[in-house]
Order: C-alpha cells, then sequence, then structure tokens
C-alpha cells in the first residue's frame, strides 16, 4: 500500500514543484537497515543491473539478530506507482555455527558489498568477506573469507566503488586490513594491521584532494579516522581529535602505514553534547563537522587538507545553518558513502549527481508535537577554508507519525531530485518526490 | 558481572534514548558512553575485557529484544 501527499501551499506559485511523498510500509521495525540498493533508481546510465530479470529497482533489508543468523529480504520498489515486494523470503547471510552471531556490511558499487561478521563459535572468531551478489538476490554468487580474526567484532565498511577496510573495536581495536574487489572470485588484501586502544574509533573518512566522482571522492589506499589520545573516550568534556591516517601501497599482504596526526583539531567546549564530530569528504580534502545539542549555536566546521598521511586543519567556521537549520539535526552518519557504524550502501552518499562538486544532499529531521519533520537541505561545501552555504530545498518534506525516532537510512536518487527514506521506528518508506527542486 | 551489567544497561538504555531523536545517533556510541559510565563507577574492580564482554551482552540485550527501538523502550 501506499499513498502520496503534496504539501499544499508550499511551491505553488513559485516557480518549482512541491515534494510529494509516497509512504509504504517496508520491512519490520525489528529490521536493522538496507546494505545493498540497486537498479535504474540509483545507478548511472553506464551502469548494468545484473539483477534487471529479478527488479528493476531492488535493496536488501537486514534482518534481525535472533537466535540464529542475520538475514536479507530483498525487496522490490516500484517509482511508477510507489509500491514495494519483497521478491523472496528472507535468506541467511551468514550462518557461523553458533547461537550468537553480530557484525554488519556495505555495498562497494553495484552488486559487490564487503561484511564482517562474529559468531560466538570457535572463540567469537569473526569472519570478513568480499561479496557478490547472484542475480535473483537470493543468495550470494561469490562470497570470499578474506582474513579472520579471534575474540573481535567487526564489520565491513565502504570507501569507494572498488574498495572497503574492516575494523573491529573490543578487547582493544584494530584496522584488520584494506581491500580492493571488483566482483568475482579475485580479492587483493593487505596485511592485517596492529592492535591496541589507539585504533579506537569516532569515526572514518577517506582523505579528499583528488577526484570528484560520486561517492568516490579521494584518495585510493587510504582511510583515517577520529579518536581523543588514542582513547575510547569521547564524552561532553572532549575536546581533542585526532585524525589517524591510514595508508596501504595496494599489493597483496603489504603492511599498513600509520601516520598520527595528533592533536589536529580542538574542538570548541560541548557541555551537555556528546555527539561526536562528523566527516564529510571533498574534492579539495575533508570537512570535519562539530554538532552540539546542549548549544547548537556553537556547531562548527572545520577543513582539513592532505599532504601524504599529514593533516592540516584550518580555522574553524561557524555552522551556517545557525539555529535556525541545527547541524546536529541534519543527516551526515554516510554521506560521503563511507562506511561507519551500522550497515550502510553506496547511494547514502548525497553528492550531488549532475557534476556540482561537492554540493551535499541530505535533510533536517526535527520533533514537531508527537510526530518528526523532515526538511531536504543542500550544503555547499566548495571553499576549501570551510565557508559553505545551507539551503532548505523543501520544508516538512514528509512526517514520520506518532514517532520520536531519527533513524534513517537514506537512498538519494540517480536523478538527483528525488530521495528514499526508509524510518526504521515504523518501518515505513517514504519515496519524495521533487526533494532537492 | 551482574553490577556493572545492570549498571552499564541502565545508562545504555538512557542514553540510547536520548540519542535516537538525532539522525546521526548510533547505539554503539550509546553503549561507548555506557561503558565509559560503568568504568568510572566501579574503575579497577573489572578488566577492559570485562567491560568490553559486558558492553556487548547489553548490546545484544537491547538488539534482540527491543530491537535498537530505544524510544520505544518504557521507563
Amino acid at each position: 500500500m501506499s499513498f502520496g501527499y503534496q504539501i499544499l501551499g508550499f511551491g505553488a506559485g513559485v516557480g518549482k514543484p512541491a515534494a510529494v511523498a509516497h509512504v509504504s510500509d517496508m520491512g519490520t521495525t525489528s529490521d536493522q537497515g538496507i546494505w545493498m540498493v540497486g537498479g535504474d533508481w540509483v545507478y548511472d546510465d553506464d551502469e548494468t543491473n545484473s539483477q534487471a530479470s529479478t527488479a528493476n529497482n531492488w535493496l536488501l533489508m537486514t534482518e534481525p539478530y535472533n537466535t540464529a543468523y542475520y538475514s536479507n529480504t530483498p525487496i522490490s520498489y516500484n517509482t511508477t506507482d510507489f509500491t514495494n515486494s519483497d521478491i523472496a523470503s528472507a535468506w541467511q547471510t551468514y550462518n557461523l555455527g553458533a547461537n550468537v552471531h553480530s557484525g554488519f556490511g556495505g555495498q562497494l558499487a553495484l552488486d559487490y558489498g564487503c561484511y564482517g561478521m562474529m559468531s560466538q563459535a570457535n572463540s567469537f572468531n569473526v569472519k570478513y568477506y568480499f561479496n557478490d551478489l547472484a542475480a535473483n538476490l537470493e543468495s550470494f554468487e561469490h562470497n570470499i573469507n578474506v582474513t579472520d580474526k579471534v575474540q573481535r567484532y567487526g564489520s565491513g565498511r565502504r570507501m569507494s566503488d572498488t574498495q572497503a577496510f574492516w575494523q573491529a573495536q573490543s578487547n582493544e581495536s584494530i584496522i584488520i586490513a584494506l581491500g580492493t574487489y571488483s566482483g568475482g572470485s579475485s580479492t587483493t588484501i593487505s596485511a592485517n594491521g596492529s592492535e591496541g586502544d589507539n585504533y579506537y574509533s569516532l569515526g572514518f573518512g577517506v582523505p579528499g584532494g583528488t577526484g570528484s566522482t560520486y561517492a568516490n571522492y579521494g584518495y585510493a589506499n587510504q582511510i583515517f579516522f577520529m579518536n581523543d589520545n588514542n582513547t575510547r573516550t569521547f564524552d561532553a568534556s572532549t575536546t581533542n581529535i585526532d585524525l589517524n591516517h591510514v595508508s596501504w601501497n595496494g599489493s597483496a599482504g603489504a603492511s599498513l602505514t600509520d601516520t598520527a596526526n595528533n592533536g589536529a583539531i580542538t574542538l570548541p567546549t560541548h557541555t551537555g553534547s556528546t555527539l561526536k564530530p562528523q566527516i564529510l569528504t571533498t574534492t579539495w580534502g575533508n570537512i570535519i563537522i562539530h554538532q552540539d545539542s546542549a548549544n547548537p549555536g556553537n556547531s562548527v566546521v572545520f577543513p582539513v587538507t592532505w599532504s601524504g598521511g599529514s593533516a592540516t586543519v584550518g580555522s574553524s567556521v561557524s555552522w551556517a545553518g545557525g539555529t535556525t537549520i541545527p547541524s546536529n539535526e541534519c543527516y551526515w552518519t554516510e554521506l560521503s558513502g563511507v562506511g561507519q557504524f551500522r550497515d550502510h550502501h553506496k547511494y547514502t552518499c548525497g553528492q550531488d549527481r549532475n557534476g556540482v562538486a561537492d554540493l551535499y544532499r541530505t535533510v533536517r529531521i526535527y520533533a514537531s508535537g508527537s510526530d518528526m519533520l523532515v526538511d531536504t537541505i543542500t550544503v555547499d561545501f566548495s571553499n576549501s577554508n570551510g565557508t559553505h552555504t545551507v539551503e532548505t530545498k523543501q520544508t516538512a518534506a514528509t512526517t514520520f507519525s506518532s514517532s520520536s525516532s531519527s533513524a534513517v537510512w537514506p537512498i538519494f536518487m540517480k536523478n538527483n531530485t528525488d530521495l528514499g527514506l526508509w524510518h526504521k521506528d515504523t518501518a515505513k518508506f517514504h519515496y519524495i518526490e521533487n526533494a532537492y527542486y | 558481572m551482574a553490577e556493572p551489567y545492570d549498571f552499564m544497561l541502565a545508562k545504555y538504555i538512557e542514553i540510547g534514548k536520548a540519542g535516537e531523536i538525532y539522525p546521526n545517533h548510533n547505539p554503539y556510541d550509546s553503549s561507548n558512553l555506557a561503558m565509559q559510565a560503568a568504568m568510572e563507577n566501579f574503575g579497577n574492580a573489572h578488566t577492559q575485557e570485562e567491560y568490553d564482554n559486558t558492553r556487548q551482552e547489553c548490546e545484544r540485550y537491547v538488539l534482540a529484544t527491543y530491537h535498537n527501538r530505544f524510544t520505544r523502550i518504557s521507563e
């Protein structure tokens, strides 16, 4: 079932179409999120939907932890009548032989992914994978176990269309490895990294400064991550942020090289707010966004440029949305297409699809009575000094009724104007036409 | 480990409920803050590995019982 509604009074007479939200039930409230999206609604014109015989537009929804397995439900979406349907019953992502499993994965591009999955069996052994999907979306065509690690939780995270890294942060932390994959049975994997609390991460990024292809900004074979003085701590009193750079030469089995940028950033005081900074990639470097839920007007952004593993951080710039569009109400988590701490897919990347470098699409989600409202916004981060502009495109483009949760998995559409949002708390999919007019 | 578990689970739910209103919230951030609070409260009475394992037990419980819908957990 789907219904659509227009935001009456908005857009009329001002020369742009109003947002139209089509809302349908999708999955269940116990589902964990979307980790693969494919088909015409998101692919570039030169990309082929290998699952076209199954669905023109599709996604994989991760079903819950239970007594034995994680699983996937393949779902199709019709952008003509705005309805969705399950393609098949849920299938097991991994069954590693015990009742406790944990992990998540991400999409690289097309039907290629990365995953990390822990099983209680064999001393909580974690297995790390590259994989690609079968044409019917009901199994993996290839599923390559690239490395293992005992006594760690761990997960796969997207870097670009062809690269991923695996990281675990329990019982001391470790960047497991970086790897390259383009489908099939062949992979290239680095040596495992070092471990210790200094590999604990508050968030990951790919160093920017080269390339401007959608969801592929940044240098190959490199990541960086934030922490405070090589500890696990981030709370309302944390102001120091290190930018820890990790690089690989791209050769099988080659070691990872670490470059510490200790004390790279000093955050403003944020008493009462425990929101950690967020990282975006740009064509000239990176933006790090400091949010403050207690005093949203104190939000700032830091521009970061790179010379190899060495970071240069510019002066902070006040968040241009001020308290009108508070940065802590805006979605940033996987907005560059770099995996963080949950299931993620390529099209969580909000970068412009019409070639406007460093223009990001995203949403603001905020409480209104017993509901949550969604505004669509764009942010232009094209200036390397960190100055930026924020623009609301559509106000109250859709509503999460009777909910106080902002947990969403966005799908930024190829047409550059429409937006999909799966809202976990209500298990509804919102397809918003004209979201970015 | 009963005391750290109960303490950490209560903190985890409290922090998660407050955080879920923000779109960048992640349960993992909340469990990290809950673990920090437990470590401050119980100190060296437990090892880091015990705190890590307790954290994972809390994560599994909230995931399996409430599917990480913190705002739907009753007071």
